[in-house]
């Protein structure tokens, strides 16, 4: 069953048109990797999707919604940047998520903010550009949305740590819902994907099942490799 | 869902603004409790002292009232247009109830230092009037008639009337101000940055304020004043010239301002909607 479908998807700024006529359908319940180099217009899809841009043409539908008010009931997002203000401690965040997300399980995000070392009266202007991810992740994983949407969540954590933050996330998104995770850092997050879509120029360059990938005798990043070596 | 967001949002504007906030309060209430006890205990230059405090309040208060504006602006920038917006945008409500809570939410805050600040300038008056201590209420007269107001009842008319007519300016400049700030949110508007949001807000605020009090007089009903009651008119000009008249306030004005205010929600709440991305 498709969970998010597009059509004729173009979304520019200024002369710049980073998403350029897309049609592509995208499955639920999967791990989906959204793959492309730096400016490709990831983090562009993925604000349309979670309702933050609107200036595009085209029609998006999630569950046959348009994103808005409906969609974000069900999507949990983490953007690229943490979100929360700085004068918040981090029980005040928690209050913040329980307030306005029903999915939202306050004692799930408590475990969680205990699983890292995050005292709950700890202000979020004291700490470290890591920790705030940490509690942003632990946010949003502790809704339990349908659709978790999640930007570059490793960009900022150093190599040593990925695995442990990867695990975190397999280990707490709910497992009936579809996750969809944009990077650039393939390598570290092939073996969780089910589905892959690459894009690259404007165009979705490549839309398979991780099976379909594997079974032609290549690894995602292989796939990745090959795909955008005939684009840049 | 409305009451969670107005209650987070007067947290959030309160977090933007409680030292300026902490700040003034401390300087107002020490300013005037040495007005007060150098009264009370007959001090050595005590008239200087109870001038300075009392003054020193007010003119505290008038500065917050231009910083109050600026505080609740960048508050609201910040979590719409900031990198809090991605929290704000996001949450399952409309954004006409997003933008109606930060609207009442900086309503409450600048009104509130508005009234602290026409309090304070109340109290310098009745202050340079010796007015502080047990001779308040027959040397209060001296002072309503220095301000044309012949009755506690006609400072009762005044001061309501104040406090309603600021609350529909109040309502107006925020709302400005928010419009402002999401202009300059907007291509090709957003060129011109913070910059821009200034001058938006200016431009817009100006002439709605204009166009408001054109339209006042043209249609001069209002409200007059007098030691029977309140009577409404359809011309307070020609009813202020009559006997005993000492509160005249035009209503229009008001109902323009409030009007102004309430439609410029429609196209702010479209441009977030539509053409606002989050950076």
């Amino acid at each position: 069953m498709d969970l998010i479908t597009a059509e004729n998807l173009t979304k520019s700024y200024g002369s710049n048109t980073v998403l350029n006529n897309l049609n592509f359908t995208l499955p639920a319940g999967e791990v989906i990797g959204l793959f492309g180099p730096n400016g490709c217009g990831k983090t562009t899809m993925m604000k349309i999707l979670t309702g933050l841009i609107h200036d595009y043409e085209g029609t998006v539908k999630i569950k046959g919604e348009v994103p808005g008010e409906k969609t974000k009931a069900f999507i949990s997002y983490l953007p690229e940047q943490s979100f929360v203000h700085d004068w918040m401690r981090n029980v005040d965040a928690v209050n913040y998520y329980a307030d306005f997300f029903r999915d939202f399980d306050r004692e799930r995000a408590l475990k969680m903010l205990e699983h890292f070392h995050l005292p709950l009266k700890q202000k979020c202007k004291s700490m470290s550009k890591g920790q705030q991810e940490k509690l942003v992740l632990s946010l949003v994983l502790s809704r339990r949305a349908e659709l978790y949407i999640l930007d570059e969540p490793l960009g900022g954590v150093d190599p040593a740590a990925r695995n442990d933050i990867l695990e975190f996330i397999m280990n707490n998104y709910a497992k009936e819902a579809t996750l969809l995770i944009s990077t650039h850092l393939i390598s570290d997050l092939q073996s969780v994907f089910t589905h892959a879509v690459f894009l690259g120029n404007g165009q979705v360059l490549l839309n398979e099942s991780a099976e379909d990938i594997l079974a032609e005798g290549k690894t995602v990043e292989q796939r990745f490799m090959e795909v955008f070596a005939h684009v840049w | 869902m409305f009451g969670k967001l107005l209650k987070n949002d007067l947290k959030i504007q309160f977090h933007g603004m409680y030292v300026l906030l902490f700040i003034v309060l401390v300087i107002t209430a020490v300013a005037e409790l040495a007005a007060l006890f150098a009264k009370l205990g007959n001090w050595q230059n005590a008239g200087l002292i109870r001038a300075i405090g009392g003054t020193l309040a007010w003119v505290v208060l008038l500065f917050a009232c231009f910083v109050i504006v600026g505080a609740v602006g960048v508050s609201f920038s910040k979590t719409v247009f900031g990198r809090s917006g991605y929290l704000t945008l996001t949450l399952p409500v409309k954004t006409s109830s997003l933008v109606r809570s930060k609207t009442l939410s900086g309503l409450i805050w600048v009104w509130l230092v508005y009234v602290a600040f026409l309090t304070s300038l109340f109290l310098w008056m009745m202050e340079m009037q010796d007015v502080i201590g047990e001779g308040t209420i027959s040397a209060a007269g001296g002072v309503l008639q220095a301000l044309g107001l012949p009755s506690f009842r006609m400072l009762g008319y005044s001061i309501g009337g104040l406090l309603v007519y600021l609350l529909a300016f109040v309502f107006l400049l925020v709302q400005c101000l928010y419009f402002g700030i999401t202009l300059a949110n907007v291509r090709p508007f957003s060129k011109l940055g913070g910059f821009g949001a200034v001058l938006y807000f200016l431009i817009v605020f100006g002439i709605l304020t204009g166009v408001a009090q054109a339209f006042g007089r043209m249609l001069p009903i209002g409200f007059v004043g007098t030691e029977s009651g309140l009577v409404f008119t359809s011309d307070v000009a020609l009813s202020a010239a009559g006997a005993g008249v000492v509160v005249v306030r035009r209503t229009m004005d008001i109902v323009f301002e409030i009007v102004f205010a309430v439609l410029l929600h429609f196209p702010m709440t479209y441009l977030i909607n539509k053409k606002v991305n989050v950076a």
